[in-house]
């Protein structure tokens, strides 16, 4: 065999492996993350850690790429950060788009629904599926949100003498607020009565809405409020710590939050889903809908029953509320407890 | 030093620089430059400069600073030695002194005639001089030649000009096709095998590693690196995992370990050590066998590389073959040759740092068990099977090669040798101090609780900053591709952990080992067949790293502490019956050193060795149950 089969050969076993190599990792899956939130709001970064808990389970090679709609909502629009999304989508070419929160489906992922490409996991969805075009969809599959409202219910009845309790729930005007509001509505409170409810698009609004309850109102349910904004400074978002602080200062009744950040901002008590939760059953339903050796069925649409417990003593205390220690153990397990 | 008349003639020369429009024609016909590659020529290219002499001009002169090397384009000079006597230079250049290294100019080359030249600059001349290393030689050679009238030397290679493509053999095709068609039949074969892509895709990758190591197309490295790069590439695992083993406290043993080696040979030490062994033992050639023997022995908790310790002994060898006058093909120089050769090998399963794939292989082990068999534990674990390859050596020796020799050993020139060295200089106290401080401080983790890695990683340390391991030798003595190989091939296993190719691997390999049933005999057995098997084909460090990779999880599967299958790997790796499968064997081969022994005494006494080491590691096996290892 002459010399140049030393460089001719070693060459072709190159050029084939870098070939067969590259074309797997272009024929290889591919997953886009669409957040109807920034990548450091709360809710967005623990669906995320719990998408990466998945994704370190998993050993199917797999693309991911994550794309945030709430930086662009606060600095530009809702136009801008859609049309950002929608080149994302057609840059990255994902067979599964995982869309999180009802604004992500409501304006992209709903597209699709009915589509060969991409196969849609809606998540973190207050809204009924049907709501967005998904039922009977053959590409979209995912987990319903449901509020933890039994749980707060349950709590009510242990926390105070079990007497029954007038409710009033507040929250943001957007698309995330109204599917919230609605199951809130929808929610047989019994033996306690939902005397108001109110979705409101700033922060002066919430705070005479809060000022207003305090006469008819026991317990005050905070819905979602994250990017509430101040009339005045319509370019900048008020801060979640402000709005969380304000109301735990100045409600009468006991307010509850409804979603994972309202304790940390410097709420006492919060019922939320789990956003981990919903993180890892998200991807674990993307990767088993794109292993070649599970089939091309969609996997069957959940509700995620899965709640946080979120407890900050100190305020709960001042207010004379104290909770079984079972509730306490839930919020430390979970990382969620604050003296 | 030139004198007063010659710089006024220098002074008065005219030297006309012209526009640049080079001709590669000067530098492709002189004989000095014109075998370089082309990346050389073409820096040099770069800085030459033309320039015109007119007759009578002086282009360089005695004494002065030699800055250039001149191409002659057109013209005739003459050339006049400092005695004064002159001759017509024939050369194609002048100024050799400039590539030569040398500070000034030997003799004087004068112009008699209208003289075109090309001149290029030292720094130029020393930088390709680092890729060419042999223009300095030639350029004297040259000088020489003028000087003397006729041609000197010659047949210098010019090293590193490019690569010399030798033809491939017949393994070496089938191997570079195995390796393009192999994978892909592999991973399309898994898949409709009802695998999962992942396991497909790293049984690919897997095999393209064994396929490259069967055939040996690759230096065996090289494999290791690119199935870490192909399993990065295509995501199968996270860098974490893909390059955990070079996370591992394994790189700073590595590291540590070869420093040391690196510094007790280049500092002279090990040299020193033998021959003052030498100048105190008996003269009898049991002594001086069983010196090298212990020679290498002590070399190896520091020294995991079998290669390097021949490397050690190899120079004592010949010189002991030598003195002795050691006839050829006489048993007392086979003897000799056997006993190095031992010494080189036989300790190399006793301790976790005496063998690279034990250094790897240790990492195998649960965190419990590394710090168990991470100090000397080993070598006492390991101790039923060494001092039965001793007794068994000593007994083959007396029994295959019973040496007499005549000839009594130049003790006064060992003598006169150590006198020569003289005291302790201060690289081998340093290179003695930190093995001691390596050996003290590995025997009494029980009492400092440090782990013997970053023991390594402080003798490393110490190295470096004390000056004994430069950066040069950093770079240059340490075993880097062996470094990589097993840090790469400890990657690789992580990667099947993750994978969890290794508990498929297991599943399989259980199943034809079912008839093991907890046997520790059985076990032994099976990993001797395993082992010999996979030697066939794969060298020493690689082979006993599979065999473990595969025998860990029946071990475990069988109640058998997995340390017993990590030594059992490394046990068997040595043994040999092809001249292929031995790298030392190989080396001394290479070195020129089997030529003058009785190959089939020797072969009879590797074979009873072979037989040995089967023989201590069922001897063991009452030991290891003593010590409830099992």
């Amino acid at each position: 065999m002459n010399a140049p089969w030393r460089i001719i050969l070693p060459s072709v076993f190159l050029a084939v492996s870098f070939a067969l190599l590259a074309s797997f990792n272009a024929a290889k899956p591919r997953i886009l993350v669409l957040h109807t939130m920034g990548p450091t709001a709360p809710w967005a970064s623990e669906v995320d850690a719990g998408i990466r808990t998945e994704l370190l389970r998993n050993r199917l090679p797999v693309s991911v790429e994550w794309q945030y709609m709430g930086e662009e909502l606060e600095r530009e629009s809702l136009q801008t950060a859609v049309a950002s999304a929608r080149r994302a989508i057609a840059r990255f070419d994902p067979d599964v788009l995982i869309a999180v929160d009802d604004e992500a489906n409501a304006q992209i992922a709903s597209h699709f629904a009915g589509r060969d490409r991409p196969r849609v996991v809606f998540a973190s969805v207050t809204e009924a599926p049907a709501r967005y075009g998904y039922q009977g969809q053959a590409n979209v599959a995912g987990i319903a949100e449901i509020l933890p409202l039994a749980a707060i219910r349950d709590a009510l009845h242990m926390a105070k003498d079990g007497k029954p309790r007038r409710l009033a729930a507040i929250g943001m005007d957007s698309a995330t607020g109204r599917a919230e509001l609605a199951q809130v509505h929808a929610f047989e409170w019994g033996p306690n009565t939902l005397v108001a409810a109110e979705l409101v698009s700033d922060f002066d609004q919430l705070q005479r809405y809060v000022q207003a309850r305090s006469a008819d109102t026991d317990v005050l349910l905070v819905l979602s409020y994250a990017g509430l904004r101040v009339p005045l400074s319509e370019s900048a978002a008020t801060d979640g710590k402000q709005i969380a602080q304000w109301i735990e200062a100045n409600s009468g009744p006991l307010p509850v939050g409804l979603q994972v950040a309202y304790v940390t901002d410097g709420g006492g008590l919060g019922f939320a889903p789990a956003p981990l939760d919903v993180g890892e059953q998200a991807m674990a339903m993307a990767i088993d809908w794109v292993d070649p050796s599970n089939g091309t069925a969609p996997p069957a649409m959940v509700t995620s029953e899965h709640f946080d417990v979120a407890i900050r003593e100190g305020k709960l205390r001042a207010r004379g509320i104290v909770l079984p220690p079972i509730y306490t153990e839930a919020a430390r397990l979970g990382g969620r407890y604050f003296p | 030093m030139a004198s007063l008349s010659q710089r006024k003639v220098f002074r008065r020369t005219q030297v006309t620089h012209l526009t640049p429009s080079v001709s590669t024609e000067v530098l492709t016909r002189d004989p000095l430059v014109a075998g370089f590659g082309r990346l050389a020529l073409a820096r040099l290219v770069g800085a030459m400069e033309r320039v015109e002499w007119a007759p009578g001009a002086v282009l360089c002169a005695v004494g002065q600073s030699a800055e250039y090397l001149h191409l002659i384009e057109s013209g005739t000079a003459v050339l006049t030695t400092p005695t004064g006597r002159q001759a017509p230079l024939r050369a194609l250049h002048c100024g050799e002194e400039a590539a030569a290294g040398l500070a000034h100019y030997a003799c004087t080359v004068t112009a008699t005639s209208q003289l075109i030249a090309w001149r290029l600059p030292r720094v130029t001349l020393a930088d390709v001089a680092q890729v060419h290393p042999t223009l300095a030689t030639e350029a004297l050679l040259s000088l020489a030649s003028t000087l003397g009238g006729e041609a000197v030397g010659g047949g210098i290679g010019k090293g590193g000009s490019g690569a010399k493509w030798s033809p491939l053999t017949g393994r070496e095709i089938g191997g570079w096709i195995a390796a393009i068609v192999l994978p892909a039949g592999i991973y399309f074969g898994c898949v409709s095998g009802g695998f999962t892509t992942q396991s497909a895709l790293f049984a690919a990758i897997l095999g393209m590693v064994v396929v490259m190591w069967l055939f040996a197309i690759v230096d065996e490295f090289i494999p290791p690196i690119i199935a870490i790069v192909a399993t990065l590439f295509v995501g199968l695992a996270p860098p974490t995992v893909a390059l955990g083993g070079f996370a591992s406290p394994s790189l700073m043993t590595m590291i540590g370990v070869f420093a040391l080696a690196s510094t007790i040979a280049s500092s002279g030490l090990s040299y020193r050590v033998m021959l003052w062994v030498l100048a105190r033992l008996p003269d009898r050639p049991f002594w001086q066998q069983t010196a090298m023997l212990f020679g290498g022995m002590v070399l190896s908790p520091i020294v995991p590389s079998g290669n390097s310790r021949f490397s050690m002994l190899a120079p004592l060898y010949r010189d002991m073959s030598d003195g002795l006058r050691l006839s050829s093909r006489s048993t007392a120089l086979t003897a000799l040759f056997a006993a190095t050769l031992s010494g080189a090998l036989l300790f190399s399963p006793m301790m976790a740092t005496s063998k690279p794939s034990s250094i790897a292989a240790l990492n195998l082990l649960s965190a419990q068990g590394q710090q168990e068999f991470g100090g000397l534990f080993w070598l006492v674990a390991a101790g039923a099977a060494l001092v039965g390859l001793l007794a068994f050596h000593f007994l083959f020796m007396r029994w295959l090669l019973p040496a007499e020799n005549p000839h009594r050993l130049p003790k006064d020139r060992i003598r006169a040798q150590l006198q020569l060295l003289g005291p302790l200089a201060l690289a081998e106290w340093l290179a003695l101090g930190s093995f001691v401080a390596f050996l003290a401080g590995t025997a009494t983790v029980g009492v400092h609780h440090v782990q013997p890695s970053w023991i390594a990683g402080c003798v490393l340390v110490t190295l470096l900053v004390c000056g004994s391991l430069g950066k040069m030798d950093f770079r240059r003595q340490l075993d880097w591709s062996m470094v990589f190989f097993l840090l790469g091939i400890d990657s690789v296993v992580r990667i099947m952990n993750y994978l969890k190719v290794d508990v498929a691997i297991a599943k399989v390999v259980s199943g034809h080992l079912g008839f093991i049933g907890g046997s520790v005999e059985l076990f032994v057995l099976a990993s001797l067949v395993i082992t010999v098997v996979l030697r066939i084909g794969l060298p020493v460090s690689a082979g006993a790293l599979v065999s473990a990779v595969i025998l860990i999880p029946v071990a475990i599967a069988n109640h058998i502490n997995p340390w017993i299958c990590i030594f059992l790997a490394a046990l068997f790796s040595d043994i040999w019956f092809f001249p292929y499968q031995s790298s030392v064997w190989m080396q001394a081969v290479s070195q020129g050193l089997t030529g003058s022994i009785d190959r089939a005494r020797f072969t009879r006494y590797t074979q009873c060795m072979n037989l040995a080491r089967v023989a201590v590691a069922f001897i063991s096996i009452p030991y290891w149950k003593w010590l409830e290892l099992q």
